[in-house]
């Protein structure tokens, strides 16, 4: 019960501070883009609309809300106090870190729910019900990489303020990107030490694999070995999480 | 017999800032017995908050062990049976005062008809039931104090841990958490009080701790803290530099106001080293000549002892009043002097 708790009172902070915006605006974006004319900026191709929306924008924009979620949850509870109120109640500290997660999820999957329904929508309408059935499978498994980004936020909100947890979180997606430029260069002899490095952040971030899972669902694939491998990522930041803020003074 | 409500032994708290360490509580050792109203004293800095964050397991100490309510900080049936408000603290301003009760009754536990209930009954309590669906961020310091009190109560905690609770509460409201707090302490509930105001701690308070500069100078009941050394104040006619030598070698502090009230009697303050010494100093003044109008010994307040202990005692003075007149109240400290000997 406190784990529910916990999580509904992250649901309502976020959903009181108005991030439920964000998700809606991209939705209302998606709609307008869908039913522009044709020739303009609109989609034009059922595999086009499934790349670049549901399978690279909606990912994109799912990581900056993931941030937004999870940076200031913890982080607010400390900033404000209301963390000792927290943490003197009958949950432990890693109970009050998965509370908070499981809402901060909970807002992620609702967003993802939110673009999938619209995607599929919308594609169903100007498309075919197969193509919807796609879009809307992988721009809902786009929500791993979300829950990933937003784990990496939780972890460091439990030692930074909101503002430099939402920064950590950019900074790792920035990272990655760039790890994942770095590995075209994997042949070249003087690189070895930071493509190794990269290699190395790939795997401790693992977005890359989770987003290549989720368009392969869109495709109607199933994921590979690797791939649900990287999903043991998300539980792992999460522990740190725990780890981190169990350890960390309070007051 | 039950084990004590806070035992804590060598706790110890160092910081780390930079390349130094800072040590905020050294080798703590406090016993809070169960069922009474233990005020923790200290002046700013003393490790007083730090202290009570060690014993509810918010800070990590850097050594020793203590216990709450005979079991460990970190088992959650123990921290169902405590009730805190933290000094600092600024609640979520996206909750409505109702549903911050909700969400701490829920985290203890509490649920359905019980938890209605019990939200009902304490926002009644700290006068907040006609705010109970406004948001927290309309409200002031003393409201949000106010609610917090709340949520310690929710649980009918065993142990209420009350850190400086009435910082921003007005006159009324300081009044409302002594009777909250005298109210827990009829139902057998342990308060341990960290408050500034020494005079809420002597009114409700049947012991104290007092710390300075992270240790441990005084523990015990409040009724044993005054010293033995006796504060008096007297009204004396007839005051003269002899009666001045006459007094002096039977008392510490000896001061002289200036100005005699309409009798031709000026003030007097002194301190005897024990009780016992009062009637020998009145016979002094009477053999000396001067005329004894009053003599009035003065029980050592809380604040007085406090001072005395922290190391911050003053010599005892006259009021503003009795001092003003510029021409000359004499500090009759080693000698004393009065109005007849002033230069």
């Amino acid at each position: 019960m406190s784990l529910l708790a916990l999580a509904r009172l992250a649901l309502i902070e976020l959903w009181r501070h108005k991030l439920a915006l964000l998700p809606i605006g991209l939705a209302a974006l998606m709609v307008l883009l869908a039913f522009l004319p044709e020739g303009e900026p609109a989609v034009v191709a059922a595999d086009a609309f499934t790349y670049d929306i549901g399978v690279t924008i909606v990912p994109f924009f799912g990581v900056f809300v993931a941030v937004l979620a999870g940076g200031g949850l913890l982080a607010g509870e400390v900033e404000r106090g209301t963390a000792l109120l927290l943490a003197t109640k009958p949950v432990s500290r890693a109970g009050i870190v998965a509370g908070k997660a499981l809402g901060a999820f909970g807002f992620i999957a609702g967003s993802f729910a939110l673009w999938a329904a619209v995607l599929a929508g919308v594609s169903l309408l100007r498309f075919s019900p197969a193509v919807a059935a796609g879009v809307g499978l992988a721009t809902l498994a786009g929500a791993l990489v979300a829950f990933l980004y937003a784990a990496i936020a939780i972890a460091a909100s439990t030692r930074l303020p909101a503002t430099g947890a939402i920064a950590a979180g950019g900074l790792a997606w920035f990272a990655v990107t760039v790890a994942g430029g770095v590995m075209k260069f994997e042949e070249a002899a003087n690189l070895v030490w930071v493509v190794g490095a990269a290699r190395l952040l790939r795997w401790i971030i693992p977005s890359e694999h989770l987003g290549a899972w989720a368009a392969l669902i869109g495709a109607g694939g199933s994921p590979t070995p690797v791939q649900l491998i990287a999903l043991l990522a998300i539980p792992a930041w999460l522990g740190l999480a725990a780890a981190l803020f169990a350890s960390r003074d309070l007051g | 017999m039950a084990a004590p409500a806070i035992a804590c032994e060598g706790l110890t708290k160092r910081f780390r800032k930079g390349f130094r360490t800072f040590t905020a509580v050294a080798d703590l050792g406090l016993e809070v017995p169960r069922g009474v109203t233990f005020g923790l004293l200290g002046p700013n800095g003393a490790g007083k908050t730090t202290s009570i964050g060690m014993v509810l397991g918010l800070i990590r100490p850097s050594a020793g062990r203590s216990t709450v309510l005979g079991g460990a900080i970190a088992d959650p049936a123990i921290r169902r049976r405590i009730g805190f408000v933290p000094e600092k603290f600024q609640l979520p301003p996206f909750l409505t005062a109702e549903e911050f009760l909700r969400l701490h009754g829920q985290l203890l536990g509490l649920s359905g008809a019980d938890l209605a209930g019990r939200v009902a009954t304490r926002l009644e309590r700290v006068g907040l039931d006609a705010r109970r669906g406004d948001r927290v961020s309309g409200f002031s310091k003393g409201m949000q104090q106010r609610l917090v009190l709340a949520q310690a109560l929710l649980g009918d905690p065993e142990l209420l841990v009350l850190d400086e609770p009435t910082s921003a509460l007005d006159p009324v409201g300081r009044r409302e958490v002594r009777d909250i707090v005298r109210e827990a302490r009829a139902r057998g509930a342990t308060v341990l009080l960290n408050s500034h105001l020494l005079a809420e701690v002597e009114a409700v308070a049947d012991s104290v701790a007092i710390l300075r500069d992270g240790r441990l100078v005084w523990q015990g009941a409040i009724a044993s803290l005054a010293g033995p050394a006796l504060r008096v104040e007297a009204r004396v006619g007839g005051w003269s530099a002899a009666l001045a030598a006459a007094v002096s070698p039977l008392v510490d502090n000896l001061d002289v106001g200036a100005v005699p009230d309409a009798h031709g009697a000026y003030p007097v303050a002194f301190v005897v080293a024990e009780p016992g010494r009062v009637p020998g100093v009145a016979a002094a003044i009477i053999d000396a000549g001067g005329a004894l109008h009053a003599l009035t010994p003065q029980a050592e307040s809380l604040e007085d002892a406090f001072m005395r202990l922290v190391g911050l005692a003053q010599r005892p003075r006259l009021n503003a009043h009795e001092r003003a007149d510029p021409r000359g109240a004499r500090d009759g400290g080693s000698g004393g002097a009065g109005p007849e000997g002033a230069a």
